[in-house]
C-alpha cells in the first residue's frame, strides 16, 4: 500500500483538499449578528410576560397557584389575599427569579387564564443579579416591549392547548388568542 | 512504521530498571480536550503513559436526590440536563420508564414523532461528537462544517418545540406538541443534503493518511473485555458485539421500522468512528421512514398525568378552590401509582440510557437511578490508555464520546 | 433457553433466595443472606450473563421495613436475551463483598453507592469517594440527609432574601 500509485500522488490528501476548494466558492452560511437578526420560530421559549388583558388593562393573573406550584425550579413566589366582597382573590406581588428558571414552558402550559407566557425575546442581559428579579410591573413592561415587536392582532401560543377537550369546550382565548391592543386605545 | 508502533505497546514498564523515571502531571478539569469537567491523574515515562486515573464530579448537580422532592412531571425538564448535547433520548428514556411503571401506552402519533427527533437528536449528537474528535486530532475543517449541520437540526428542534438544547419535548405519554405539515416537509427535504454531506465528511476523514495513522490500531479493545467493562453503544460495537438496545429491548415505533446495527471488527478508534458515521445514515434513513409512516391522531395518550400532577392524596389547601371551576376536564386524574419498581433502558447517543424507578405509591419517586453510559465509558479508560502516548489519549477521550452532564450527573 | 436458565438458579440456590417476584414482567430475586451475592454472580457470569447493567442501592428508611438498604443488581444476557434483578437487603453498618473481579464495569457503581450512601464493598481495589470531594461529611442519597442545608452560606442566599437584606441597609 505504501508504494503504490494512488499513495505516492497523495490521491487521498489531494481529494480532502478537493473539498475545501469546492466550499471556498460557496455561499457562508454565517449571520451577521447583530447587524442582521436570526428569525425565530413562533412560541420559542424566552423572556417571560404578564399578559395584558385588554378589556382592564392590567394582568390576567388569579392568583391560583398553579405555575408555582409546577415550577421544576420553584422561581416564581405570588402573594395574595382573599376579597371578601366580590369572592375572588387579589393579587399583591408576583415575582419570577429569572436566573432560576429552567424556561421549562411548565408555567404557560398550565395556567387556565393564559396570564404567564414566555415571549420569543432572548436579548435581555443585565449587569447585576437583583435586575433578574422580575416583579409584576417589569412583567408587564416586558410584555408591552414584545407586542411592539409583534406582528399581528391576536397573539397565540403553541403551549396553549388541553388534551382531550374538544374546541368548542376550550375556553375563549385558547381557542381565538388574545387581542394584543388594548381596548380604547387608538391604534 | 508500523512495526515499531507494535513494539512500544508491548515493552513492560518494570519498576526496579534503574532509568524507569515517571512523573505525575495533572490533565486538569478546565482543558479543551477533556470535553468537559474531567481531570485526570497521569503518570507518564517520557511521553509513554504508564497509568491514568480519572476523577469525576466536578458537574454533579445532585439529581437524584432533587428528583425525589419533585413529582414525576416535574423531573423531565430535569434529565433534559443528562446528556445535554442530544436532550430528546433522555427525555423518552425516563418518560418511557414512568410510562413502564403507570402502563400507560402512548398513541402511535406520539410514538412516530418521539423516534423521529430521537433519532434526529442522535444524528446531532454524533455531529458534535465528530466535530470535537476530529479537532482533537487536528482536522479542524470537519469542526466547521458539522456544526453547520447541526445548526439546521437544532432549527428543527426550534420549529418543533421552541427550544434549541434543553427541548422537555417527549413526555409521559407521548409528546407534548404536534408538528405541522411544513415542518416535517422540511425535514424531509433535509435528509438527502445531510447524505451529500455524510460523504463530504467522509472524503475529507476515512482515506485520508494522516487519520488513518492516528486511529488504526490505537485503543484496542476486545469484545469480551469491552462486555466485562460495561462498554454499551457504538463503543462496544465497534468491537464486534452486537448489542443495540433498539433491537433488543424495542420500544417507541422501532418495532415497525426496517434499519440495520452497524458492527465493527477490530476495536480500534477507527472502527468506531465507521461504526458511528454508518449509525448516521441509519438514523436518517429511520427519519425518512417515520415521515413516510407518520400516522394521525392524538399525540398524546388520554391517561397521562396532568403537568400539576398531585404528590399525594391529600392536595394542597390552595388547590381545593381555583381553577376547575371554569374548565371542565371530561378524562379522569391519575393520582395513585402503583408500588413496585422497575428499570428501563433506551439506546441513547452515547451508549445504554437506563433508568430505575423506585414508587411507594405517591406521586413522587422515591428513588431514581440514572444508569449513565460515560460514567461507565470513563471508568474503562486507564485499561484503554496504558502504554500509549499522550497524543493518543486525547483520541481516546474522544472516541468514548464522554458527556460530563451525564458522567456525573 | 430462559426457562432451562432459571429453573438451574433456583435449583442451585434454593435456599439463598428469599423471594422470587415479577413486576411488569420484569424478573427479581431476593436473596435472604449477604454471603451468598458472591457465589451468585460467580454462578451468573458462567452461565452467559455477562453484562451487568447497573449496580445501585436504595435506602427504605421511610418505608419501616426490617431492613434499612437494599443493593440491586441488574443483570443481562445478551446470548440468551434474558434480564434477571437481583436485590440484597442489609441493615445499617453491614458490609458486602464486593464483586469487581467478575464484573470489572461494577467499580465505578460500587465506589458511587460508597460515596452516596455509605455501605462499605469488602474487596474493592480502591473505595473512595467519586462524585463528591474526599473531605465532604455525610452521605447525601440517605433519607435523613436534607436537601437543603441548614445554615446557608453567602452565595446560597436567593436573590429575594438578599434583596431583603439589601433592603434592611437602605439599597435599593
Amino acid at each position: 500500500m505504501r508504494l503504490s500509485p494512488r499513495h505516492i500522488l497523495l490521491v487521498d490528501l489531494l481529494k480532502g483538499l478537493s473539498i475545501t476548494l469546492k466550499t471556498l466558492f460557496k455561499k457562508p452560511v454565517t449571520v451577521e449578528y447583530p447587524r442582521k437578526r436570526v428569525q425565530l420560530y413562533a412560541s420559542f421559549r424566552g423572556r417571560h410576560a404578564l399578559v395584558r388583558d385588554p378589556v382592564t388593562g392590567d394582568a390576567r393573573c388569579v392568583a391560583c397557584l398553579k405555575c408555582s406550584q409546577v415550577c421544576p425550579s420553584r422561581c416564581i413566589s405570588i402573594k395574595f389575599e382573599d376579597d371578601p366582597e366580590k369572592g375572588v382573590r387579589k393579587l399583591i406581588s408576583y415575582v419570577i427569579e429569572a436566573l432560576r428558571c429552567i424556561y421549562c414552558g411548565y408555567c404557560e402550559e398550565v395556567c387556565p387564564v393564559g396570564a404567564i407566557v414566555l415571549t420569543e425575546w432572548f436579548e435581555y442581559s443585565q449587569s447585576t443579579r437583583e435586575a433578574f428579579l422580575f416583579d409584576k410591573e417589569r412583567l408587564l413592561q416586558n410584555w408591552d416591549a414584545f407586542v411592539k415587536t409583534f406582528e399581528g392582532k391576536v397573539y397565540t401560543n403553541k403551549f396553549w392547548n388541553l388534551r382531550g377537550v374538544p374546541e368548542s369546550l376550550k375556553p375563549v382565548f385558547k381557542r381565538e388568542g388574545i387581542d394584543v391592543k388594548l381596548r380604547g386605545e387608538a391604534s | 512504521m508500523p512495526e515499531r508502533k507494535l513494539q512500544y505497546k508491548e515493552e513492560l514498564f518494570s519498576t526496579e530498571d534503574p532509568f524507569f523515571t515517571p512523573f505525575e502531571i495533572q490533565m486538569g478539569p478546565q482543558h479543551p480536550s477533556t470535553h468537559g469537567v474531567l481531570k485526570l491523574r497521569l503518570v507518564l515515562e517520557g511521553e509513554r503513559i504508564v497509568d491514568c486515573e480519572p476523577e469525576i464530579g466536578f458537574l454533579h448537580r445532585g439529581l437524584e436526590k432533587l428528583a425525589e422532592s419533585m413529582s414525576y412531571t416535574q423531573v423531565l425538564p430535569l434529565t433534559d440536563r443528562l446528556d445535554y448535547i442530544s436532550a430528546m433520548n433522555n427525555n423518552t428514556g425516563y418518560a418511557l420508564a414512568v410510562e413502564r411503571l403507570l402502563g400507560i401506552e402512548p398513541p402511535p402519533r406520539g410514538k412516530f414523532l418521539r423516534t423521529m427527533v430521537c433519532e434526529l437528536a442522535r444524528v446531532a449528537s454524533h455531529l458534535l461528537w465528530l466535530a470535537t474528535h476530529a479537532l482533537d486530532i487536528g482536522a479542524m475543517t470537519v469542526f466547521l462544517y458539522c456544526f453547520r449541520e447541526r445548526e439546521k437540526i437544532l432549527d428543527f428542534f426550534e420549529d418543533i418545540c421552541g427550544a434549541r438544547l434543553t427541548v422537555s419535548y417527549p413526555k409521559i405519554g407521548g409528546v407534548r406538541l404536534d408538528v405541522e405539515m411544513g415542518t416535517l416537509e422540511r425535514i424531509y427535504d433535509f435528509l438527502p443534503e445531510m447524505e451529500k454531506r455524510l460523504e463530504e465528511y467522509e472524503g475529507l476523514l476515512s482515506e485520508n493518511r494522516i487519520w488513518l495513522e492516528r486511529t488504526r490500531g490505537v485503543g484496542v479493545i476486545s469484545a469480551e473485555e469491552a462486555i466485562a467493562y460495561g462498554l454499551t453503544g457504538p463503543s462496544l460495537r465497534g468491537s464486534g458485539v452486537e448489542y443495540d438496545v433498539r433491537k433488543h429491548f424495542p420500544y417507541d415505533a422501532y418495532p415497525d421500522l426496517d434499519f440495520e446495527v452497524p458492527i465493527g471488527k477490530n476495536g480500534d478508534i477507527y472502527d468506531r468512528y465507521l461504526c458511528r458515521l454508518k449509525e448516521m445514515r441509519q438514523s436518517l434513513r429511520i427519519v425518512k421512514q417515520c415521515i413516510e409512516k407518520m400516522p394521525s391522531g392524538p399525540v398524546c395518550a388520554e391517561n397521562s398525568p396532568d403537568l400539576d400532577m398531585l404528590i399525594s392524596k391529600r392536595a394542597p389547601v390552595a388547590m381545593a378552590k381555583g381553577e376547575i371551576a371554569f374548565i371542565g376536564f371530561p378524562f379522569e386524574r391519575v393520582n395513585l401509582v402503583p408500588f413496585g419498581e422497575l428499570y428501563s433502558a433506551v439506546e441513547g447517543a452515547k451508549g445504554e440510557l437506563g433508568f430505575y424507578i423506585v414508587s411507594d405509591g405517591t406521586g413522587k419517586p422515591y428513588r431514581l437511578h440514572i444508569r449513565a453510559p460515560s460514567f461507565v465509558h470513563i471508568s474503562a479508560l486507564p485499561k484503554l490508555a496504558k502504554g500509549h502516548f499522550l497524543a493518543d489519549l486525547v483520541s481516546i477521550i474522544g472516541t468514548l464520546d464522554i458527556v460530563m452532564g451525564e458522567c456525573d450527573r | 433457553m430462559t426457562e432451562g436458565l432459571l429453573k438451574e438458579i433456583f435449583e442451585n440456590f434454593n435456599q439463598e433466595i428469599f423471594e422470587v417476584g415479577e413486576f411488569r414482567g420484569q424478573l427479581y430475586l431476593i436473596l435472604k443472606d449477604r454471603n451468598s451475592i458472591k457465589p451468585l454472580m460467580r454462578f451468573l457470569k458462567e452461565r452467559s450473563f455477562n453484562h451487568l447493567q447497573t449496580l445501585t442501592a436504595v435506602d427504605y428508611s421511610q418505608l419501616g421495613r426490617s431492613y434499612r438498604f437494599e443493593v440491586v443488581y441488574q443483570l443481562y444476557s445478551i446470548s440468551n436475551r434474558c434480564a434477571l434483578r437481583v436485590r440484597v437487603p442489609l441493615k445499617e453498618e453491614e458490609n458486602i463483598e464486593s464483586i469487581v473481579e467478575e464484573y470489572p464495569s461494577a467499580n465505578f457503581f460500587e465506589r458511587e453507592v460508597f460515596d452516596l450512601f455509605g455501605i462499605r464493598f469488602t474487596g474493592h481495589p480502591d473505595l473512595k469517594r467519586i462524585l463528591l470531594p474526599a473531605s465532604w461529611k455525610g452521605h447525601p442519597l440517605r433519607k435523613d440527609y436534607p436537601l437543603e442545608p441548614e445554615e446557608k452560606p453567602e452565595d446560597f442566599l436567593s436573590l429575594k432574601e438578599f434583596k431583603e437584606i439589601l433592603a434592611t441597609h437602605g439599597i435599593k
